[in-house]
């Protein structure tokens, strides 16, 4: 019983073969036994940059110099080409990848064709792929990419966390020496201590940094809005300040507006960002300077503003002020030691409020933050 | 009688300061070094609150809790969770049972501690 009818017999004995093949967006050459070309296809010709018609006929021997320098190397010709047509038994049908001249990467299949049992000749389908192999390599570019980043974050959570819990540690003990809890200690030991429980303090809000920058990262970032006064925040974290201001001889000053509206906001998230804003105005401002903090309030908005007579910022670093791990020359020449995600981490929290954080310079130098909060956020 | 402070927290060193802080503050403290001990303890003394920390061994933070609320004696006492930032679902767990104090232990100072234990159950 036959199950296969052949394409002569579809066609009603018609012979459309070179048609179909030009039809077809892949290349084709058929060569006969004797090495004769026997079928080129238009495709052929034009990833070649051949005129197919005049190929045919000639050997596959007399072709070879033309056609292997359109490979990259005569080895890959020869794999591709000759070794298969000696070889004319085996089934070449393995992908072979070859670089054209012009880094076309072209998918070669070839298969030898039998009648009846007998061998008439080999063919090449060969096909472009060079836009296929690009997505893929973009593909694997992107997935390593992504992979890294997921590494990455993973890293920073997990040495954040070990190094939290010894370090809370230490933190409380040096809680209890200072104190005097367990017993009284000399003066100059416990200026010691002061000076190692300050850089505990300032190590760990670098890794609550670290963490919170992973939060952003992997948008794992939550809001826990109440009703708040704002300047009762900023009022707080002036207080906090007061002492590291004194020992730097500089002025704050700050007004508390009266009769302010309560916002809608989360107050630890938002007490960060003016902790931030305003450790960058005492820390970039030199001894003696001043610093100011002034709230307005606008028909649509509640703006406050951070100002400071500091170090300013150039036009290059006011570009990329906000970026992750981005710090200026200056920033870096007068305090080393910072993690470059404080504003990084302010913008975004203020951001995330459907507010905005700005930078302007000041007048006669020194640098302007304004934290901008909808009114629309009010209870 | 001075009222009392039961804490609940597995880290020898982190224990002995918060004890230390809270006895100089004017508490009797007694302390558990995990859920196990804590619920030995609980038996026959009822503070008037418990420091818990959630991740522990043997018995953890939130099974204290849900033997606290189960048994009409302790139900009442208030709880201050210690929690670090990586024990989040916890902390919602815990929520869940009806504890609102939440003390992150990396950002509070030890004076911060004992504030927050005598704002909620006044001076010893």
């Amino acid at each position: 019983m036959k199950t296969k009818a052949t394409i002569s017999q579809v066609l009603g004995g018609v012979n459309l073969l070179p048609e179909l093949l030009d039809a077809t967006p892949n290349a084709c050459l058929f060569v006969l036994e004797n090495g004769t070309l026997q079928v080129v296809s238009r495709a052929f010709g034009e990833m070649f940059g051949f005129d197919p018609s005049k190929l045919v006929g000639r050997t596959l021997k007399d072709f070879e110099p033309e056609w292997s320098v359109k490979f990259s190397d005569i080895l890959s010709y020869h794999e591709t080409v000759t070794h298969p047509f000696q070889d004319r038994d085996a089934q070449f049908l393995r992908d072979v990848e070859i670089t054209a001249p012009d880094r076309t990467v072209l998918e070669v299949k070839s298969n030898p064709v039998y009648r009846d049992g007998a061998y008439l000749g080999r063919l090449w389908v060969i096909r472009d792929i060079t836009n296929e192999r690009e997505i893929m390599q973009l593909k694997i570019r992107y997935s390593g990419q992504r992979n890294a980043d997921e590494l990455k974050s993973k890293f920073m959570t997990v040495v954040s966390h070990q190094l939290r819990t010894p370090m809370n540690v230490m933190r409380w003990n040096l809680d209890v020496l200072l104190s005097g809890d367990a017993g009284e200690i000399p003066k100059e030991a416990a200026e010691l201590l002061r000076d190692a429980y300050k850089s505990l303090i300032v190590s760990l809000s670098i890794i609550d940094d670290m963490l919170l920058a992973v939060d952003i990262e992997q948008q794992a970032f939550r809001l826990e809005k109440v009703s708040v006064d704002v300047s009762a925040i900023v009022g707080k974290v002036v207080r906090d300040f007061s002492r590291s201001v004194s020992l730097r001889r500089q002025t704050l000053v700050f007004d508390p507006p009266k009769n302010l509206t309560p916002l809608f906001i989360d107050p630890t998230r938002m007490e960060k960002v003016f902790i931030r804003l305003l450790d960058n105005a005492v820390k970039y401002t030199p001894d003696g300077g001043r610093v100011g903090i002034e709230i307005h309030s606008t028909k649509d908005s509640v703006e406050i503003e951070f100002r400071d007579s500091g170090i300013g910022m150039t036009t290059s670093d006011r570009e990329r002020l906000f970026e992750r791990f981005y710090r200026s020359k200056r920033a870096i020449e007068m305090n080393p030691n910072a993690s470059g995600l404080g504003l990084f981490i302010a913008k975004f929290i203020v951001a995330a409020h459907d507010g905005s954080l700005h930078y302007r310079p000041a007048d006669g130098g020194g640098s302007i933050f304004t934290v901008s909060l909808p009114r629309r956020a009010s209870t | 009688m001075a009222k009392t402070v039961l804490i609940v927290e597995d880290e020898p060193s982190m224990q002995r300061a918060l004890k230390s802080k809270l006895e100089h503050g004017g508490y009797d403290v007694q302390a558990a070094s995990d859920g196990e001990e804590a619920v030995t303890i609980l038996k026959t003394v009822v503070p008037d609150l418990v420091l818990l920390d959630l991740i522990m061994p043997k018995i953890d933070g939130i099974s204290v809790l849900r033997q606290m609320k189960d048994d009409d004696r302790l139900r009442p006492v208030p709880v201050i969770i210690l929690t670090n930032l990586s024990s989040g679902d916890k902390v919602a767990e815990a929520m869940a049972l009806g504890t609102f104090d939440f003390l992150v232990k990396a950002n509070y100072s030890l004076d911060d501690v004992l504030k927050k234990v005598t704002e909620r159950i006044g001076a010893p």
